[in-house]
């Protein structure tokens, strides 16, 4: 007997459970997302701590990961220009800090739509 | 000898590899521990944290440990540490798991004494695979 179809079912098995924790995953990323924004939004105020700010690397950083492990992988790429951006202290000029606001834009409706949609959108 | 018991004497039974994961990200955690059991056929244990980490493979001794990097508290470096000076987990091969930018840098590597690193973003469906190459482990 083939194995091949044994190994079909271990796939499709591991597709659907890798569904089921991608749900989640999208939900913890749209928090993160959300964390990252009144980050900046603290910035835009004058009001950004260091603590904040070392918090909102390690966020992005965490979006960097699992963002891009569960599909999104433009989200994963934008995770990464603001993790630079927290670890650089976040001093970045008027059009720094407005494309980290648009990035964050972008990450917030990539993460409303199933990562299958936005795969091919992208 | 029984007929049963000869088959399996000639037929090799695969050894049962038994795999830590450790990353504080639940979703990471789960989708690896997914993927290392139904897609790899591998024995899973996770922990959260360095500290987490350390305790179970004392206990445990896995054969091998996939370590995020970046975590609160012990990160994977320290973990790492701890498992090369304690002579239960000394010789426990331990694959990088990480966000960081730390590929094409073989120095780094040498120094860390790790068996390799898997980038994240990571295709759950490759990392059984993955792993057992950079471990050298064959079916």
């Amino acid at each position: 007997m083939s194995s091949q179809p044994r190994a079909t079912g271990q796939a499709a098995v591991a597709r659907t459970a890798l569904d089921g924790i991608g749900a989640q995953a999208r939900r913890s990323n749209q928090a993160r997302v959300r964390q990252l924004s009144a980050a900046l939004s603290s910035l835009a105020k004058g009001e950004l701590s260091l603590l904040e700010c070392q918090r909102s690397v390690e966020v992005a950083h965490q979006l960097v990961g699992s963002a891009g492990t569960f599909g999104y992988a433009r989200v994963s790429e934008l995770g990464r220009q603001l993790e630079l951006f927290f670890s650089s202290g976040a001093r970045g000029d008027a059009r720094e800090v407005d494309a980290v606001a648009r990035a964050l834009v972008r990450m917030q409706q990539d993460l409303t739509l199933p990562a299958a949609e936005v795969a091919e959108l992208s | 000898m029984t007929i049963a018991g000869a088959a399996a004497a000639e037929t090799p039974t695969l050894p049962v590899r038994r795999v830590l994961v450790v990353d504080d990200d639940d979703s990471i955690r789960e989708v690896a521990q997914m993927a290392l059991e139904i897609v790899g056929g591998f024995v899973t244990t996770t922990a959260s944290s360095g500290q987490q980490a350390w305790d179970i493979a004392r206990a445990e001794v896995p054969d091998a440990v996939l370590l995020d990097v970046m975590m609160p508290g012990m990160d994977g470096p320290t973990v790492l540490s701890h498992f090369r000076s304690d002579p239960r987990t000394r010789d426990i091969p331990i694959i990088f798991l990480t966000a960081k930018i730390l590929i094409g840098d073989p120095k780094s590597l040498d120094d860390l004494d790790i068996a390799g690193i898997i980038a994240k973003p990571f295709d759950p469906m490759k990392l059984p695979a993955d792993v057992s190459r950079l471990l050298g482990w064959t079916s």
